[in-house]
């Protein structure tokens, strides 16, 4: 009998690694007189360890709400059903919030989803590129009759979510307060804009209006036409108090002008 | 925070200890310039687009010498590499001008799927020959010569057709290649594989090392089968007094080196990290007053 290819023998290894239910692969021994099953759960538990101290790094707050031991059992059938597409393991946790929404035994926490995606925002703002923010001074040479015309580019690290729970008060308390204030599910939904300030991530919750206005100018609309977007969200929509919330955390970096979209 | 600026930006490694650089050390480093011989990082650490990572890379890059460790570009798989990752060795290689470059003799990837653990290959005429072309790959692409890193292993393959040290020895032959002798790994895989660690280090190459690797491995106390003594490479605790005692046999065959001290897992504080650097370095000070003792008699 001829060897397997190497090939084949990493075909196999693979697919061992991930099905906790196949033996072993043939070709493989166990030195020094272990068996072979024993020193390949090593190989097996580095995979899953390895990888759920990188979701437990990513997303506190989801393993504060589930507790450790289950949050690791969530994360083995996570590593199991979906292991990384790419070494670079900073991007290893886009698909965690799916897996969440649609794993059964866990459909009593509606919000953990959104809070995984909160999370996930927070990672990858983290990771953005830099770019140098706007400031307040910056707005002064705007001449008043342009205003209506102009639109904003955003920084790299900007992230938007908008849930039907109170997802930034569960991620706030669960993040800050020694003791944890039960956030009634119920609650009304929030919506939560991301962005990064130099070496730090921020997190803010904003007006369902401020929500609009702000996915409006990342399509590129101008001022005007995203302000009268966010009015048909909520009529107490303020416009100045929204740039100035955009100022604030640093989220724009180039004005320019542009005609209604 | 800031470190002032004291190195040239293509200093070579030298012989010292060195320390595996981890962001949570970052205000101890700024704080007290330790005079620490040079820092290590993870590639894959660095292949963002910005954030707070780059930052703390630059500066420290600023200060000290630096070698670029990879754990991702899977040379020991079948499969061709993954030329987008190359890509970002490469970048993270032309941005930081490390003075080291290595990787692993593993493969971490199959089929598209990333494992995060360096897996075995079988040591074989033919696996020789695709580990051989891929290094040639890599070092033609960077433009320069890499170190390959011996592993630690929990099995073994029963169509390995040559021992570990001659598969390093043939690769670097032909690859033109350099070696990181993992000392840790060499304990590990000598106490699981059941042969004599420091026999290993005599048959290495180690004309070909241009670093070593220290790290800390744990004892599997649930072993239930023959009782036969089973260590896991884990990096997450203190460097065992038995590594130490082969590193020390290790640095009287090779003279000084490149000596990295790893703790990637459970982090210790700053000042336990940097007195396993230190004792690495007592090591070594005291090989060169042994060599000059010897030199004046």
């Amino acid at each position: 009998m001829t060897s397997p290819s190497l090939n084949e023998t990493q075909r196999d290894f693979a697919n061992c690694l991930l099905d906790h239910q196949q033996p072993v692969p043939p070709g493989i021994g166990a030195p020094n007189g272990s068996s072979a099953e024993k020193r390949f759960s090593i190989y097996r538990n580095n995979v899953v360890m390895s990888l759920t101290d990188v979701l437990t790094a990513y997303f506190p707050v989801v393993v504060r709400l589930l507790g450790e031991e289950y949050f690791y059992a969530l994360a083995r059938e996570f590593v199991l059903a979906h292991p990384p597409a790419t070494p670079v393991l900073t991007q290893y946790g886009a698909r965690f919030a799916g897996f969440i929404s649609s794993f059964p035994p866990i459909t009593d926490l509606p919000y953990l989803a959104d809070v995984t995606r909160l999370e996930w925002l927070r990672q990858r703002a983290y990771h953005a590129a830099d770019g140098d923010a706007l400031g307040a001074a910056d707005f002064k040479n705007v001449a008043p009759s342009n205003v209506p015309r102009l639109c904003f580019r955003f920084h790299p690290s900007v992230g938007l979510l908008r849930s039907k729970f109170p997802v930034f008060d569960i991620w706030r308390t669960n993040t800050f307060d020694k003791h944890i204030r039960t956030i009634p599910a119920t609650a009304p939904g929030q919506a939560v804009l991301i962005s990064r300030v130099g070496m730090s991530v921020r997190t803010l919750s904003i007006e369902p209006g401020t929500h609009a206005f702000i996915i409006a100018l990342e399509k590129g609309e101008n001022l005007a036409s995203a302000a009268q977007r966010a009015f048909t969200v909520a009529d107490e929509f303020n416009l100045q108090i929204a740039t100035a919330v955009l100022i604030n955390m640093g989220a724009i970096t180039a004005i320019t002008e542009g005609g209604p979209r | 925070m800031s470190i002032d600026c004291k190195f040239r930006h293509n200093d070579p490694i030298p012989a010292r200890a060195g320390i595996g650089f981890k962001p949570q050390h970052f205000a101890n480093i700024c704080a007290e310039h330790p005079d620490i011989g040079w820092f290590e990082v993870h590639a894959e650490n660095y292949m963002e687009a910005g954030g707070p990572p780059h930052k703390f890379l630059s500066q420290l890059r600023a200060s000290y010498p630096l070698s670029v460790h990879g754990v991702g570009m899977s040379i020991g798989a079948e499969m061709p590499l993954d030329e987008m990752h190359l890509e970002r060795l490469k970048r993270v290689c032309e941005r930081y001008q490390p003075a080291l470059v290595s990787e692993h003799l593993a493969w971490s990837t199959h089929d598209g799927v990333f494992f995060n653990d360096l897996l075995p290959l079988p040591y074989t005429q033919k696996t020789l020959q695709r580990v051989c072309d891929h290094v040639d790959h890599i070092q033609s692409t960077l433009k320069r010569q890499i170190l390959i890193e011996n592993p630690s292993t929990y099995i073994a393959f029963t169509d390995s057709e040559m021992s570990e040290v001659s598969f390093l020895y043939e690769l670097a032959k032909t690859s033109g290649c350099g070696l990181l002798l993992d000392v840790n790994n060499v304990f590990v895989s000598a106490t699981n594989q059941g042969y004599d660690p420091l026999d290993y280090i005599d048959k290495f190459p180690l004309q070909s090392v241009g670093e070593i690797h220290l790290g800390g491995h744990a004892v599997d106390t649930n072993d239930e089968d023959c009782g036969a003594p089973l260590l896991i490479d884990t990096h997450g605790c203190e460097i065992a007094d038995a590594v130490w005692e082969l590193i020390g046999q290790t640095l009287r065959r090779t003279g000084p080196l490149p000596v990295l001290i790893e703790w990637d897992n459970d982090v210790p504080r700053w000042n336990k990290l940097h007195s396993q650097a230190m004792r690495a370095d007592a090591i070594m000070q005291d090989l060169r007053c042994q060599h000059d003792l010897a030199i004046a008699q």
